[in-house]
C-alpha cells in the first residue's frame, strides 16, 4: 500500500447522543442491518483486503455494537464508510459499492429462461441480462462483458439452429457469480476445436463470437453433438 | 421449462438521422436491434445519393452495450460510406465497452474515432467561429 492513510477522524461524532436517522424509518426502529464483517467481505472486492479491513475498523466507530450496523445507523455508517473508501477508490467505482452496499443481504435475483429465436428474444436477454448484474451488484465492466457474451451466445443460436433457450442464473457465494447457460437444437458445430484455436476466419464471424466469449468469461463449457449445442460460461461479481 | 414473457419489452422505434451543417449526425441510444440497425444504414445510404453529405458522424455515447455484430454492422456503415466518398467518425464509446471489444479482438481499425462531438466535427472539416458582437450589429 503506497498511500498513507489518515487515521484522523474526519467528522468526530459521539454515536450514542445524535445520531441522524435515516428517512422514512421511526425513531424506535434499531432493527440489525448488516453485520459489519458482512461489509468487510463486500469492500475487499472493491479494495484490497487490508485496506477492507482498516476502513471498516474505522467506520464501525460510529456503532454502538461494533459488529452490527443498525436501521437507525445506517447513513452514519454509510458516510463514516465513504469517507475512507474514497481514498482508495474513484468516484464510480465508489457509487458502485454503496449499490452494492445497499442490495447486501437481499435475497439474489431468481433464475430467468428465455426462449431464443428471433431478434426480440435476444433484445430481450441482454435487457434481462443488465437487469439482473444490477440487482445483484456487480461492477459496469461485469455487466459489459456478461451482456456483450449473452449476445453472442444469442446471436448464434438465432441465426445458425432452429432455435433454443438461455438461462440467466445467479450464483451465490464467497464469490458471487452469475451463470449463462445457451442451449440450442442445431446440428452442432463440427470443427469446433479449430473454431477455439483462433486460427478460424469465418465469413460470419461465428467463429469470433464464440473465442470471444470464451475469452470474456471466468469459466467457459460447451457440449456438442449431431442434436444440439450447450455452452455454460460464469462471470465472477468483481 | 418456462419461458418469461417478453410483453413488457417495448417496440423500438427508428433511429433518426440528424443533418447538421451538412454532416450527418445518428446518435446511437440504449438497446440497438437487428432491425433499427439495417433501416439506419439504409435511410443514411439514401441519404447521402439523394442530398449528399460532407461526413458522418456516428454517436456511441447513449450505447450501453456492443457486441461483435453491431461492431461489424458499423464497420460496414462506415465502409459503404466511404465507398459513396463520405468519410466517418466514431465517437463516444465507453472504456468498459472499448476494453470489451479489445478483448473480442475488435480494434476498429478502419474507422477513424474522436474523444467528443467537437473534435469529431472537426475531424470532418468543420470550424468554430464565434462572431463578435458589434460586428454581428453592423
Amino acid at each position: 500500500m503506497a498511500r498513507t492513510v489518515d487515521f484522523a477522524e474526519p467528522h468526530p461524532q459521539t454515536p450514542h447522543t445524535t445520531t441522524p436517522l435515516p428517512r422514512g424509518i421511526a425513531p424506535a426502529d434499531s432493527a440489525p442491518w448488516r453485520q459489519t464483517a458482512q461489509v468487510e467481505v463486500l469492500l475487499a472486492r472493491y479494495v484490497s483486503s487490508i485496506n477492507a479491513r482498516v476502513v471498516v475498523e474505522r467506520a464501525r466507530r460510529v456503532l454502538r455494537d461494533p459488529a452490527v450496523v443498525r436501521v437507525d445507523e445506517a447513513d452514519v455508517f454509510e458516510s463514516a464508510l465513504r469517507n475512507s473508501v474514497r481514498m482508495f477508490l474513484p468516484e464510480a467505482r465508489l457509487a458502485e459499492f454503496v449499490h452494492a452496499l445497499a442490495l447486501l443481504g437481499n435475497a439474489p435475483p431468481r433464475p430467468r429462461d428465455l426462449r431464443m429465436e428471433t431478434e426480440d428474444d435476444l433484445r430481450a436477454a441482454r435487457l434481462l441480462t443488465r437487469e439482473m448484474c444490477q440487482a445483484m451488484g456487480a461492477p459496469s465492466f461485469v455487466m459489459q462483458r456478461v451482456a456483450t457474451s449473452v449476445s453472442e451466445l444469442g446471436r448464434n443460436i438465432i441465426s445458425y439452429t432452429p432455435g433454443g433457450t438461455m438461462r440467466l442464473e445467479p450464483v451465490p457465494g464467497v464469490t458471487p457469480r452469475i451463470r449463462v447457460t445457451a442451449e440450442d437444437r442445431g446440428s452442432g458445430i463440427p470443427n469446433l476445436d479449430h473454431v477455439l484455436s483462433g486460427h478460424y476466419q469465418s465469413k460470419t464471424g461465428l467463429g469470433r463470437g464464440l473465442l470471444g466469449v470464451k475469452q470474456l468469461m471466468a469459466s467457459f463449457d460447451i457440449k456438442t453433438g449431431p442434436t444440439g449445442t450447450r455452452i455454460t460460461v460464469e462471470a465472477l461479481l468483481q | 421449462m418456462t419461458t418469461d414473457s417478453l410483453a413488457d419489452v417495448e417496440i423500438p422505434s427508428s433511429i433518426p438521422v440528424i443533418e447538421l451543417w451538412g454532416q450527418l449526425l445518428v446518435p446511437l441510444v440504449g438497446d440497438i436491434t437487428d432491425r433499427q440497425l439495417r433501416q439506419v444504414v439504409d435511410t443514411i445510404l439514401m441519404r447521402i445519393r439523394e442530398r449528399g453529405a460532407a461526413g458522418l458522424v456516428i454517436d456511441c455515447s447513449g450505447l450501453w452495450t456492443v457486441d461483435s455484430h453491431l461492431c461489424a454492422a458499423l464497420g460496414k456503415l462506415a465502409s459503404a460510406a466511404r465507398l459513396m466518398g463520405v468519410p466517418s467518425v466514431l465517437w463516444g464509446l465507453g472504456p468498459d465497452i472499448v476494453l470489451t471489444l479489445q478483448t473480442l479482438g475488435f480494434d476498429f481499425a478502419g474507422i477513424h474515432a474522436a474523444l467528443s462531438l467537437e473534435t469529431a466535427l472537426e475531424r470532418l472539416g468543420l470550424r468554430l467561429a464565434v462572431q463578435d458582437e458589434e460586428e454581428a450589429a453592423s
